[in-house]
């Protein structure tokens, strides 16, 4: 008995552990058994039918040969005749009795070795029946306190045709001797007497008893020949089998050192063998992988110690950068703002001569005057830039968050680069939508956000485009803004890179390249705002930047 | 030349009378019929026959008998002792042949228009045959119901007597008699002789007889030749063919104008049969003389 888990379901069943041996054992028992014990069945049952067909033949043979020779002593009443016949058969050993009766009923001799004799009965049946075949009859009979069968074979003794006499001559004595009778008529055969033989069943019992133990004890010696072998044959199967298990547990168990030398030249013997050089196959894999995970362990720990390394080097090199980026950012911050004062100096300076106040200009003094005013905005504005991303990046970016009117925020941008825009033949416009709730955010950056994105389209979109600024309400939390132009349209390649510092499309010409900061300082604002920004372009027909911004607490 | 050839058959051909025999048989048996076949054998060609047959019945005959006398027949043979009575008793002016009749002498068959043709051979001549055969044979004993069977003549005792040879006999008046009078008279004599008595020979006593003679060593003289052939030593016996034969030579004397009334009998050809086995089982040397007569031999 053994307990196995079923792996598939993971519960435990009870079952029963019967080796292969046993089962072969057991089945191969089990036909000898059966073939054996049906042959032997077979055979004595032929023997007992074949017993009782001679013991019947042999009573019928008796019986009638008997009826034969006793047939004139019947007729004679030749009891001399008849006594020495019924003395001979009673010698035969199965001989019981032997009874002569004659034609009026009455017994004219009998012998019998047991004092037992057949029912009249018998005799008296047969003297009105026409047959002439031996009547056998089986009927059991005491003998010494033991019951016996005995068969009990009766004959008719009948006289033929005296006018058909074997002997010719003799015809005429016959014929001469019955006057008035018809010499071709037949007359009936006559019952003279009849005779009756028993013979016993017991020496053919003894015979067929012996027989039965005979074939019994062969059958028995067969049987146990045949297990014998079985269990011989499979043990010499099944041995090598058993230390097939054993060093297969055993290479189960992790020791492939287990080996198992092939005892035979069979299939098992074939099985035994390719299990070694599996064996084998596995002791060298195991020592391959045992080699390879010490390489790979040198390697991870080698690894480790350059990751180390790189990581140190990373981070020198990191806080390098670091250093030089607050280094920069100072550096712009500082340039920046030590830029702009003169630089306000200068833009007052030539205000006041535009405005005159220096003396009359000529229209050549004017002009240049009006482009150095021109570059000194386009300047001042890049050095704005330049602050407020360096503050971005500081962390010192302030928010003087509170509720704002995005559609007043973008009609006032929108009104306030009209004039650019009627420069270019370009339709600009604010389409609000209808109450729109307040947002939370900074007017000056939300400002700033719009200009920058407005200022880009109003640069990209050719002369009699149209440029749309769509404001709705995207969700339960979010405004959304949308600049919709209708320019050459951002490239699939250069979208995820629109919102970078410093980035300006390859085909944007020099001359209309700003410090390339509108659109990144753009985005940090609306992330500032805890909004998202995104862009949607198609080559040739537009672009819309979209930002979103969130509702304010009512 | 188709005339001449004409003339001279008819003038070589001289008108014959062609008899006419009836045959009335007794009853349709083998040895009967037989001898019927012997006799139309041994008569010429263009003799007609009518043949009776009285189907073992007596009555029967005499009715046949009466018919064939007012037919004009020229012979009748009267086949079996019943035919030959009936012949005895209803014709007496056409001559009659009898034959295959045990004992003529028993019925008063004699008569002027009557002959018969024995179916026995010479008793001297048996013992004669027997005396050659074995020496030393004294005693020959035989079984004999009187009521059936009349006892060997003074002759035939005397013939025997000259032989050195005593005939024993023994009556038996029925069947139960035969196995204790055959056990007595086995006991005195050197040899069986089995006369056809049916009271003391039948297809069952044969066997019997045979065998207790056998267990004698008593040598068994028949008069068959199938006794011989199922053991028995000897039989001096008359084919029925023979006695036809006999029968046929005897119508044709009487037809040729030969008288009747001489020879009343006729004895047939014997014929025997010898076992040589038998013999040889009983010690006896067959000279060799003897085994020139034998006709049959087994």
């Amino acid at each position: 008995m053994a307990t196995v888990l079923d792996r598939r379901n993971g519960t435990k069943r009870m079952s029963v552990f019967i080796s292969l041996r046993t089962k072969f054992v057991l089945f191969i028992s089990l036909v000898i058994i059966a073939v054996c014990s049906g042959l032997s069945w077979y055979f004595i049952r032929q023997q007992a039918d074949s017993m009782t067909r001679s013991l019947l033949n042999e009573g019928s043979i008796l019986v009638k040969n008997l009826a034969h020779n006793g047939r004139y002593g019947v007729v004679a009443k030749d009891l001399l005749l008849l006594d020495q016949l019924i003395k001979g058969v009673m010698e035969v050993e199965e001989g019981v009795y032997v009874v002569f009766t004659g034609p009026d009923g009455t017994q004219l001799a009998a012998m019998s070795k047991r004092n037992t004799y057949p029912d009249p009965a018998h005799a008296q049946a047969l003297y009105g029946s026409d047959s002439s075949d031996v009547t056998i009859t089986s009927f059991t009979a005491g003998n010494g306190g033991q019951r016996e069968v005995l068969y009990d074979f009766a004959l008719p003794i009948r006289r033929g045709n005296e006018r058909q006499a074997p002997f010719p001559l003799l015809s005429l004595e016959t014929e001469e001797r019955q006057p008035g009778t018809s010499g071709t008529t037949e007359s009936p055969s006559r019952v003279y007497g009849v005779v009756q033989i028993g013979l016993t069943g017991e020496r053919m019992n003894q015979s067929l008893n012996r027989m039965i133990g005979n074939v019994v004890l062969i059958t028995i010696i067969v049987i146990m020949g045949g297990i014998l072998a079985t269990v011989l044959l499979t043990r010499r199967i099944t041995t090598p089998l058993k230390s097939l298990v054993l060093v297969a547990k055993q290479v189960a168990g992790g020791d492939l050192s287990a080996t198992v030398a092939p005892t035979t030249h069979d299939e098992v013997g074939q099985l035994t063998t390719a299990f070694d050089q599996m064996t084998q196959s596995l002791t060298d894999r195991d020592l391959a992988v045992k080699q390879a995970y010490r390489e790979l362990e040198q390697l991870n720990q080698t690894l480790e110690q350059r990751v180390q390394q790189r990581t140190r080097e990373l981070q020198t090199a990191n806080a390098k950068l670091q250093e030089l980026d607050r280094l920069k950012s100072t550096f712009v911050s500082i340039v920046s703002h030590e830029l702009r004062t003169p630089m306000t100096s200068i833009k007052g300076y030539v205000e006041n001569m535009l405005d005159g106040l220096t003396g009359a200009l000529t229209e050549k003094q004017s002009r240049s005057l009006e482009r150095v005013k021109h570059n000194i905005d386009r300047l001042t504005r890049m050095i704005n830039e330049l602050l407020d991303l360096s503050r971005i990046e500081a962390g010192r970016m302030e928010l003087h968050v509170g509720p704002v009117s995005l559609g007043e925020v973008v009609a006032e941008v929108v009104e306030s680069y009209q004039a650019a825009a009627r420069e270019k033949a370009i339709s600009l416009r604010a389409i609000p939508a209808e109450g729109l709730p307040m947002v939370r955010g900074d007017a000056d950056k939300l400002n700033r956000i719009l200009t920058n994105l407005i200022h880009n389209a109003i640069k990209f979109t050719p002369q009699g485009g149209e440029i749309r600024v769509e404001t709705r309400r995207r969700d339960a939390a979010s405004v959304e803004t949308t600049v919709v132009d209708s320019g050459c349209g951002i490239p699939p390649q250069e979208r995820d890179k629109v919102f970078d510092k410093f980035y300006w499309s390859e085909s944007v010409p020099v001359e209309a390249r700003g410090a390339g900061l509108g659109l990144a300082i753009a985005k940090s604002l609306v992330e500032l705002h805890r909004g998202k920004i995104e862009v949607e372009s198609t080559v040739g027909q537009g672009s819309r930047f979209s930002f979103t911004i969130p509702i304010a607490d009512s | 030349m188709c005339l001449l050839a004409v003339l001279a058959v008819t003038v070589s051909v001289e008108p014959i009378h062609a008899h006419e025999v009836a045959i009335l048989k007794s009853a349709n048996i083998a040895a009967y019929n037989q001898a019927v076949s012997g006799f139309k054998a041994s008569m010429p060609s263009n003799t007609k026959f009518v043949e009776y047959d009285l189907k073992g019945d007596t009555s029967s005959g005499r009715k046949y008998a009466s018919k064939i006398r007012a037919s004009g027949v020229d012979l009748v043979l009267a086949v079996g002792l019943k035919a030959a009575i009936a012949a005895r008793l209803e014709i007496f002016d056409v001559p009659v042949v009898f034959c295959m009749v045990l004992h003529p002498s028993k019925y008063d068959l004699k008569a002027d228009n009557m002959v018969g043709i024995s179916v026995k051979t010479s008793i001297g001549q048996q013992l004669s045959t027997l005396h050659t055969m074995m020496p030393n044979l004294k005693r020959i004993g035989y079984l004999y119901d009187p009521e059936k069977t009349p006892r060997l003549s003074a002759e035939a005792a005397n013939q025997a007597r000259q032989l050195g040879i005593t005939l024993v006999d023994r009556q038996v008046r029925t069947e139960e008699q035969v196995p204790a009078a055959l056990r007595e008279l086995l006991a005195e004599v050197d040899a069986l002789w089995l006369v056809s008595d049916s009271t003391v020979l039948t297809e069952e006593s044969f066997s019997f007889l045979l065998g207790a003679s056998f267990d004698r060593r008593v040598p068994v003289i028949g008069f068959d030749p199938e006794f011989v052939r199922r053991g028995a030593l000897l039989s001096f016996w008359v084919d029925s063919a023979d006695v036809g034969h006999e029968a046929g030579q005897a119508a044709q004397a009487i037809l040729e104008g030969l008288s009747v009334s001489s020879p009343r009998v006729v004895l047939p050809k014997q014929r025997i049969s010898l076992n040589l086995g038998t013999a040889g089982y009983l010690g006896i040397t067959i000279p060799s003389n003897v085994l020139n007569m034998v006709d049959e031999v087994y």
